[in-house]
Protein backbone atom coordinates (compact mmCIF):
# COMPACT_ATOMS: atom_id res chain seq x y z
CA UNK A 1 0.00 0.00 0.00
CA UNK A 2 1.15 3.63 -0.86
CA UNK A 3 0.67 6.68 1.70
CA UNK A 4 -0.59 9.65 0.50
CA UNK A 5 2.25 12.27 -0.91
CA UNK A 6 2.47 14.20 1.90
CA UNK A 7 2.82 11.05 3.95
CA UNK A 8 5.42 9.49 2.15
CA UNK A 9 7.18 12.61 2.33
CA UNK A 10 7.44 12.60 6.14
CA UNK A 11 8.43 9.37 6.48
CA UNK A 12 11.55 9.70 4.32
CA UNK A 13 12.20 13.58 5.89
CA UNK A 14 12.34 11.77 9.69
CA UNK A 15 14.52 9.40 8.14
CA UNK A 16 17.58 11.67 8.14
CA UNK A 17 17.77 11.24 11.54
CA UNK A 18 20.35 9.04 12.54
CA UNK A 19 18.97 5.70 13.92
CA UNK A 20 15.79 5.89 11.71
CA UNK A 21 14.92 3.69 8.99
CA UNK A 22 12.12 2.81 7.47
CA UNK A 23 9.72 1.22 9.91
CA UNK A 24 10.57 3.72 12.85
CA UNK A 25 10.54 6.78 10.89
CA UNK A 26 6.63 5.48 9.50
CA UNK A 27 5.86 5.17 13.15
CA UNK A 28 7.12 8.22 14.40
CA UNK A 29 5.06 9.99 11.42
CA UNK A 30 2.20 8.03 12.61
CA UNK A 31 2.58 8.33 16.15
CA UNK A 32 2.46 12.29 15.62
CA UNK A 33 -0.47 12.14 13.38
CA UNK A 34 -2.31 10.40 15.47
CA UNK A 35 -1.82 10.88 19.11
CA UNK A 36 0.56 14.10 19.32
CA UNK A 37 -0.30 16.96 16.49
CA UNK A 38 0.74 19.52 19.45
CA UNK A 39 4.01 18.02 19.55
CA UNK A 40 4.60 17.77 16.12
CA UNK A 41 3.38 21.06 15.59
CA UNK A 42 6.39 22.27 18.24
CA UNK A 43 8.85 20.48 16.73
CA UNK A 44 8.52 21.70 13.79
CA UNK A 45 8.74 25.05 14.52
CA UNK A 46 11.71 24.47 16.68
CA UNK A 47 13.26 22.08 14.66
CA UNK A 48 12.95 25.37 11.55
CA UNK A 49 14.03 27.90 13.96
CA UNK A 50 16.92 25.75 15.36
CA UNK A 51 18.37 25.05 11.89
CA UNK A 52 17.84 28.57 10.86
CA UNK A 53 19.39 30.70 13.64
CA UNK A 54 22.41 27.94 15.43
CA UNK A 55 25.66 28.70 14.41
CA UNK A 56 29.18 28.70 15.73
CA UNK A 57 30.15 30.24 18.60
CA UNK A 58 33.06 33.13 16.95
CA UNK A 59 35.77 32.07 20.24
CA UNK A 60 35.15 28.81 20.63
CA UNK A 61 33.57 27.08 17.73
CA UNK A 62 30.20 25.16 19.82
CA UNK A 63 26.77 25.43 18.60
CA UNK A 64 24.87 28.85 19.62
CA UNK A 65 22.45 31.21 18.37
CA UNK A 66 24.22 34.43 20.11
CA UNK A 67 27.58 35.64 18.37
CA UNK A 68 29.61 34.01 21.62
CA UNK A 69 28.10 31.31 23.54
CA UNK A 70 26.89 31.35 27.31
CA UNK A 71 30.26 29.99 28.67
CA UNK A 72 32.79 32.54 26.09
CA UNK A 73 30.39 35.33 27.37
CA UNK A 74 30.60 34.91 30.90
CA UNK A 75 33.92 37.32 32.11
CA UNK A 76 35.02 35.36 35.02
CA UNK A 77 35.57 31.66 32.90
CA UNK A 78 38.22 33.96 30.92
CA UNK A 79 39.98 34.30 34.32
CA UNK A 80 42.01 31.43 35.12
CA UNK A 81 43.99 31.39 31.39
CA UNK A 82 43.08 27.84 30.48
CA UNK A 83 41.65 26.67 27.73
CA UNK A 84 39.81 23.34 27.20
CA UNK A 85 40.65 21.63 23.63
CA UNK A 86 37.76 19.06 23.34
CA UNK A 87 35.97 17.36 19.70
CA UNK A 88 32.61 17.86 20.10
CA UNK A 89 29.62 20.26 22.22
CA UNK A 90 29.01 16.69 23.78
CA UNK A 91 32.47 16.82 25.44
CA UNK A 92 32.00 20.24 26.80
CA UNK A 93 28.74 19.05 28.37
CA UNK A 94 30.97 15.95 29.98
CA UNK A 95 33.34 18.72 31.50
CA UNK A 96 31.14 20.87 32.58
CA UNK A 97 29.11 17.97 34.73
CA UNK A 98 32.30 17.46 36.36
CA UNK A 99 32.68 21.22 37.68
CA UNK A 100 36.00 21.07 37.86
CA UNK A 101 37.38 23.11 35.37
CA UNK A 102 36.59 27.24 35.32
CA UNK A 103 38.03 28.18 32.33
CA UNK A 104 36.88 28.29 28.78
CA UNK A 105 36.50 25.81 25.70
CA UNK A 106 37.55 25.08 22.32
CA UNK A 107 35.58 22.90 20.09
CA UNK A 108 37.43 21.49 17.08
CA UNK A 109 33.94 19.55 15.86
CA UNK A 110 36.38 16.81 14.77
CA UNK A 111 39.59 15.36 15.29
CA UNK A 112 42.81 15.21 12.61
CA UNK A 113 42.07 12.85 9.95
CA UNK A 114 43.90 13.15 6.83
CA UNK A 115 42.15 9.66 5.30
CA UNK A 116 39.00 11.24 5.62
CA UNK A 117 39.96 14.78 4.18
CA UNK A 118 40.13 16.11 7.63
CA UNK A 119 43.27 18.47 7.93
CA UNK A 120 44.21 21.15 10.32
CA UNK A 121 42.50 23.96 8.55
CA UNK A 122 38.55 21.72 8.96
CA UNK A 123 38.88 21.45 13.04
CA UNK A 124 39.26 25.45 12.76
CA UNK A 125 42.77 25.21 14.01
CA UNK A 126 43.79 28.09 11.85
CA UNK A 127 40.87 30.33 14.40
CA UNK A 128 42.30 28.36 17.79
CA UNK A 129 45.81 30.01 16.34
CA UNK A 130 44.50 33.46 16.20
CA UNK A 131 42.79 33.01 19.66
CA UNK A 132 45.94 31.88 21.04
CA UNK A 133 47.65 34.70 19.51
CA UNK A 134 45.47 36.88 21.54
CA UNK A 135 47.53 36.09 24.29
CA UNK A 136 44.44 35.22 26.82
CA UNK A 137 45.53 31.76 27.70
CA UNK A 138 48.52 30.97 29.69
CA UNK A 139 47.41 26.50 29.52
CA UNK A 140 46.10 25.26 27.05
CA UNK A 141 44.36 21.75 28.28
CA UNK A 142 44.29 19.52 25.51
CA UNK A 143 41.45 16.95 25.93
CA UNK A 144 40.82 15.13 22.74
CA UNK A 145 39.63 11.72 22.73
CA UNK A 146 42.55 9.09 23.30
CA UNK A 147 42.14 7.48 20.10
CA UNK A 148 45.48 7.52 16.98
CA UNK A 149 43.82 10.58 15.70
CA UNK A 150 43.20 12.60 18.88
CA UNK A 151 46.90 11.92 19.83
CA UNK A 152 47.77 13.33 16.41
CA UNK A 153 45.57 16.36 17.14
CA UNK A 154 46.78 16.50 20.38
CA UNK A 155 50.23 16.88 19.46
CA UNK A 156 49.69 19.08 16.31
CA UNK A 157 47.96 21.62 18.95
CA UNK A 158 51.02 21.19 21.24
CA UNK A 159 53.28 22.33 18.59
CA UNK A 160 51.18 25.49 18.12
CA UNK A 161 51.20 26.34 21.41
CA UNK A 162 55.17 25.99 21.35
CA UNK A 163 55.43 28.55 18.82
CA UNK A 164 53.56 30.58 21.30
CA UNK A 165 55.43 29.51 24.32
CA UNK A 166 52.00 28.80 25.57
CA UNK A 167 51.83 25.76 28.07
CA UNK A 168 49.89 22.94 27.21
CA UNK A 169 49.03 19.68 29.18
CA UNK A 170 47.12 16.92 28.06
CA UNK A 171 44.59 15.03 30.28
CA UNK A 172 45.51 11.38 31.75
CA UNK A 173 44.28 8.65 30.68
CA UNK A 174 43.87 5.26 32.28
CA UNK A 175 41.80 3.02 34.47
CA UNK A 176 38.12 4.44 35.28
CA UNK A 177 37.27 4.97 38.94
CA UNK A 178 35.64 1.82 40.37
CA UNK A 179 37.07 -0.29 37.67
CA UNK A 180 38.83 -3.54 38.13
CA UNK A 181 41.92 -3.82 36.73
CA UNK A 182 41.44 -7.81 35.25
CA UNK A 183 38.72 -6.34 33.17
CA UNK A 184 40.75 -3.44 31.77
CA UNK A 185 42.39 -3.99 28.00
CA UNK A 186 45.56 -4.22 27.71
CA UNK A 187 46.30 -0.60 25.62
CA UNK A 188 44.89 1.21 28.44
CA UNK A 189 46.79 -0.48 31.25
CA UNK A 190 49.88 0.00 29.50
CA UNK A 191 49.15 4.31 29.06
CA UNK A 192 47.96 3.91 32.88
CA UNK A 193 51.59 2.68 34.07
CA UNK A 194 53.36 4.82 31.50
CA UNK A 195 51.10 7.94 32.92
CA UNK A 196 51.77 6.76 36.51
CA UNK A 197 52.55 9.50 39.09
CA UNK A 198 54.66 9.32 42.14
CA UNK A 199 52.72 9.89 45.58
CA UNK B 1 31.05 -19.84 5.18
CA UNK B 2 33.98 -20.45 6.66
CA UNK B 3 35.92 -17.75 8.58
CA UNK B 4 39.27 -16.82 7.60
CA UNK B 5 42.19 -15.47 9.75
CA UNK B 6 44.21 -13.17 8.80
CA UNK B 7 47.48 -10.73 10.93
CA UNK B 8 46.54 -6.91 9.94
CA UNK B 9 46.69 -3.55 10.53
CA UNK B 10 44.22 -1.06 10.11
CA UNK B 11 44.61 1.68 7.97
CA UNK B 12 41.26 3.65 8.25
CA UNK B 13 38.14 3.10 10.48
CA UNK B 14 34.87 5.32 10.58
CA UNK B 15 31.81 5.41 12.40
CA UNK B 16 28.82 3.09 10.81
CA UNK B 17 25.80 3.12 12.36
CA UNK B 18 25.22 3.53 16.15
CA UNK B 19 27.37 1.15 17.60
CA UNK B 20 29.76 -0.37 14.76
CA UNK B 21 33.10 0.57 12.78
CA UNK B 22 33.41 0.03 9.05
CA UNK B 23 37.44 -0.68 9.23
CA UNK B 24 39.97 -0.85 5.94
CA UNK B 25 43.10 -3.05 7.03
CA UNK B 26 46.21 -3.88 5.45
CA UNK B 27 46.67 -7.81 5.71
CA UNK B 28 50.03 -9.90 5.28
CA UNK B 29 47.67 -12.68 3.82
CA UNK B 30 45.00 -11.03 1.91
CA UNK B 31 46.16 -7.36 1.44
CA UNK B 32 43.77 -4.98 1.73
CA UNK B 33 40.07 -5.81 3.25
CA UNK B 34 37.57 -4.08 4.21
CA UNK B 35 34.92 -5.62 6.90
CA UNK B 36 32.34 -4.82 9.12
CA UNK B 37 32.76 -4.52 12.75
CA UNK B 38 29.40 -4.75 14.38
CA UNK B 39 29.05 -3.44 18.28
CA UNK B 40 32.36 -2.45 18.64
CA UNK B 41 31.93 1.32 19.20
CA UNK B 42 29.20 0.28 22.33
CA UNK B 43 30.68 1.66 25.21
CA UNK B 44 30.91 -1.75 27.12
CA UNK B 45 33.14 -3.04 24.31
CA UNK B 46 36.84 -2.87 25.31
CA UNK B 47 37.72 -4.08 21.59
CA UNK B 48 38.20 -0.24 20.53
CA UNK B 49 41.61 0.15 21.40
CA UNK B 50 42.69 -2.61 19.30
CA UNK B 51 41.07 -1.54 16.30
CA UNK B 52 42.92 1.60 15.68
CA UNK B 53 46.26 2.31 14.07
CA UNK B 54 49.63 1.24 14.42
CA UNK B 55 48.04 -2.41 16.33
CA UNK B 56 49.04 -5.31 15.21
CA UNK B 57 45.78 -7.16 15.15
CA UNK B 58 45.08 -10.67 14.91
CA UNK B 59 41.20 -11.02 12.70
CA UNK B 60 38.65 -13.71 11.97
CA UNK B 61 36.78 -12.64 9.12
CA UNK B 62 33.67 -14.42 7.67
CA UNK B 63 31.60 -13.39 4.38
CA UNK B 64 31.88 -13.78 0.40
CA UNK B 65 31.19 -10.14 -0.79
CA UNK B 66 34.01 -7.54 -0.72
CA UNK B 67 32.49 -6.04 2.42
CA UNK B 68 33.44 -8.80 5.14
CA UNK B 69 32.02 -9.07 8.71
CA UNK B 70 33.95 -8.82 11.84
CA UNK B 71 34.18 -12.57 14.04
CA UNK B 72 36.73 -11.84 16.27
CA UNK B 73 39.86 -9.56 16.82
CA UNK B 74 42.83 -9.88 19.49
CA UNK B 75 45.93 -8.29 19.88
CA UNK B 76 49.30 -9.68 18.00
CA UNK B 77 51.87 -7.71 20.16
CA UNK B 78 51.67 -3.97 21.98
CA UNK B 79 50.39 -0.91 19.97
CA UNK B 80 53.33 1.02 18.30
CA UNK B 81 53.17 3.86 20.41
CA UNK B 82 54.44 6.29 16.86
CA UNK B 83 55.04 10.30 18.85
CA UNK B 84 54.91 13.16 16.77
CA UNK B 85 55.71 13.78 13.51
CA UNK B 86 56.73 10.15 12.98
CA UNK B 87 52.79 9.83 13.67
CA UNK B 88 52.02 12.33 11.17
CA UNK B 89 54.46 10.07 9.09
CA UNK B 90 52.68 7.01 9.94
CA UNK B 91 48.85 8.56 8.94
CA UNK B 92 51.14 9.46 5.57
CA UNK B 93 51.98 5.94 4.95
CA UNK B 94 48.24 4.82 5.84
CA UNK B 95 46.75 7.15 3.44
CA UNK B 96 49.21 6.14 0.44
CA UNK B 97 48.24 2.98 0.95
CA UNK B 98 44.38 3.00 1.31
CA UNK B 99 44.70 5.12 -1.93
CA UNK B 100 47.42 2.36 -3.53
CA UNK B 101 46.46 -1.05 -2.49
CA UNK B 102 43.62 -2.59 -4.69
CA UNK B 103 41.13 -4.38 -2.54
CA UNK B 104 42.03 -8.37 -1.87
CA UNK B 105 45.34 -8.53 -3.77
CA UNK B 106 48.14 -10.35 -1.63
CA UNK B 107 50.71 -8.24 -1.03
CA UNK B 108 53.33 -9.72 1.09
CA UNK B 109 56.68 -7.83 0.25
CA UNK B 110 54.32 -4.71 0.64
CA UNK B 111 53.12 -5.70 4.07
CA UNK B 112 56.65 -6.42 4.98
CA UNK B 113 57.91 -3.04 3.90
CA UNK B 114 55.33 -1.48 5.91
CA UNK B 115 56.16 -3.14 9.23
CA UNK B 116 59.28 -2.20 8.68
CA UNK B 117 58.83 1.32 7.48
CA UNK B 118 56.75 1.57 11.13
CA UNK B 119 59.56 -0.07 13.10
CA UNK B 120 62.02 2.92 11.60
CA UNK B 121 59.73 5.53 12.56
CA UNK B 122 59.01 4.41 16.22
CA UNK B 123 62.85 4.20 16.47
CA UNK B 124 62.62 7.96 15.50
CA UNK B 125 64.66 7.40 12.40
CA UNK B 126 64.87 10.15 10.37
CA UNK B 127 61.56 11.21 8.86
CA UNK B 128 62.45 11.84 5.09
CA UNK B 129 64.69 8.80 4.21
CA UNK B 130 62.03 6.68 5.77
CA UNK B 131 58.88 8.17 3.66
CA UNK B 132 61.11 8.05 0.68
CA UNK B 133 62.63 4.42 0.13
CA UNK B 134 58.79 3.24 1.90
CA UNK B 135 57.77 5.11 -1.16
CA UNK B 136 60.38 3.93 -3.60
CA UNK B 137 59.62 0.08 -2.35
CA UNK B 138 55.69 0.64 -2.92
CA UNK B 139 56.61 2.00 -6.44
CA UNK B 140 58.46 -1.11 -7.37
CA UNK B 141 56.23 -3.56 -6.19
CA UNK B 142 52.77 -1.97 -7.60
CA UNK B 143 55.03 -1.96 -11.09
CA UNK B 144 56.05 2.08 -11.37
CA UNK B 145 59.63 1.20 -10.05
CA UNK B 146 62.33 3.61 -12.39
CA UNK B 147 65.77 3.21 -13.30
CA UNK B 148 67.57 5.51 -11.59
CA UNK B 149 71.06 3.81 -13.01
CA UNK B 150 70.56 4.18 -17.23
CA UNK B 151 69.44 6.24 -19.67
CA UNK B 152 65.72 5.07 -20.26
CA UNK B 153 65.99 5.72 -24.02
CA UNK B 154 69.40 5.05 -25.16
CA UNK B 155 70.29 2.65 -21.95
CA UNK B 156 73.51 4.66 -21.27
CA UNK B 157 74.78 4.78 -17.32
CA UNK B 158 73.89 7.60 -15.71
CA UNK B 159 76.25 11.05 -15.63
CA UNK B 160 76.82 11.94 -12.32
CA UNK B 161 77.86 15.50 -13.96
CA UNK B 162 74.49 15.52 -15.96
CA UNK B 163 71.18 16.93 -15.78
CA UNK B 164 68.45 14.53 -17.58
CA UNK B 165 65.07 15.12 -17.85
CA UNK B 166 62.19 13.37 -16.11
CA UNK B 167 59.04 11.68 -17.22
CA UNK B 168 56.79 9.62 -14.20
CA UNK B 169 56.01 6.96 -16.92
CA UNK B 170 59.22 6.52 -18.87
CA UNK B 171 62.13 7.07 -16.30
CA UNK B 172 65.44 9.79 -16.93
CA UNK B 173 67.11 10.52 -20.20
CA UNK B 174 69.14 13.34 -21.70
CA UNK B 175 66.87 13.58 -24.49
CA UNK B 176 64.29 16.40 -24.27
CA UNK B 177 62.40 15.74 -27.21
CA UNK B 178 60.49 12.58 -25.81
CA UNK B 179 59.92 13.90 -21.92
CA UNK B 180 57.07 16.33 -21.44
CA UNK B 181 58.42 17.42 -18.37
CA UNK B 182 61.03 20.49 -18.39
CA UNK B 183 62.45 20.43 -15.14
CA UNK B 184 66.12 18.71 -15.33
CA UNK B 185 67.36 16.41 -12.24
CA UNK B 186 71.07 16.17 -11.73
CA UNK B 187 72.42 12.43 -12.27
CA UNK B 188 74.58 12.86 -9.17
CA UNK B 189 71.10 12.43 -7.35
CA UNK B 190 69.62 9.81 -9.49
CA UNK B 191 72.76 7.87 -8.68
CA UNK B 192 72.75 8.43 -4.54
CA UNK B 193 69.11 7.26 -4.79
CA UNK B 194 69.80 4.36 -6.72
CA UNK B 195 72.36 3.79 -3.72
CA UNK B 196 69.70 5.14 -1.01
CA UNK B 197 72.84 7.36 -0.22
CA UNK B 198 70.66 10.30 1.65
CA UNK B 199 71.56 13.90 1.16
CA UNK B 200 69.55 17.28 1.06
CA UNK B 201 69.94 16.80 -2.88
CA UNK B 202 69.13 13.52 -3.37
CA UNK B 203 66.06 13.82 -0.82
CA UNK B 204 64.82 16.87 -2.67
CA UNK B 205 64.88 15.02 -6.16
CA UNK B 206 63.61 11.73 -4.58
CA UNK B 207 60.04 13.57 -3.13
CA UNK B 208 59.72 15.67 -6.57
CA UNK B 209 59.97 11.99 -8.69
CA UNK B 210 58.13 10.11 -6.17
CA UNK B 211 55.31 12.84 -5.91
CA UNK B 212 54.97 12.90 -9.94
CA UNK B 213 55.14 9.16 -10.03
CA UNK B 214 52.22 8.44 -7.66
CA UNK B 215 50.13 10.80 -9.09
CA UNK B 216 49.48 8.33 -11.52
CA UNK B 217 48.37 5.59 -8.92
CA UNK B 218 46.68 7.67 -6.50
CA UNK B 219 45.69 10.39 -9.30
CA UNK B 220 45.53 14.16 -9.18
CA UNK B 221 43.52 14.54 -5.54
CA UNK B 222 46.14 15.63 -2.99
CA UNK B 223 47.33 13.76 -0.12
CA UNK B 224 45.58 15.46 2.80
CA UNK B 225 48.49 14.10 5.18
CA UNK B 226 50.79 16.50 3.51
CA UNK B 227 48.96 19.66 5.32
CA UNK B 228 50.06 17.97 8.67
CA UNK B 229 53.69 18.63 7.97
CA UNK B 230 53.50 21.92 6.08
CA UNK B 231 53.46 24.59 8.96
CA UNK B 232 55.45 22.49 11.42
CA UNK B 233 58.94 23.57 12.29
CA UNK B 234 61.67 21.95 10.21
CA UNK B 235 63.71 20.65 13.73
CA UNK B 236 63.75 16.87 12.36
CA UNK B 237 65.27 17.50 9.10
CA UNK B 238 68.32 19.73 10.09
Amino acid sequence: MKFSPLITELVDALRCLPGVGAKSAQRMAFHLLERNREGGLRLSEVLHDAMQHVKHCQHCRTFTESALCELCANPKRSESGQLCVVESPQDVVAVEQTAEFKGRYFVLMGHLSPIDGIGPREIGLDQLGTLLDGGEFSEVILATNPTVEGEATAHYINQMCKERSIQASRIAHGVPVGGELEYIDGNTLTHAFAGRRAL
Amino acid sequence: MQAEFIEAYVLHRRPYRETSFLVDVFSRELGKVSFVAKGIRNSKNDKKSLLQPFQAIGLSISGRHELKNLRSVEALSPALTLQGQALFAGFYLNEVLNRALAVEECMPDTYTLYLNTLARLLENAELEPCLREFELGLLEQLGYGLDFSSDCIDGDIIQPELGYYFDPEQGFSRIQDAMPMGKLVPGSALLAIAEQQWNSTALKVAKYINRQTLVLILGRKPLKSRELFLQLPREQFK
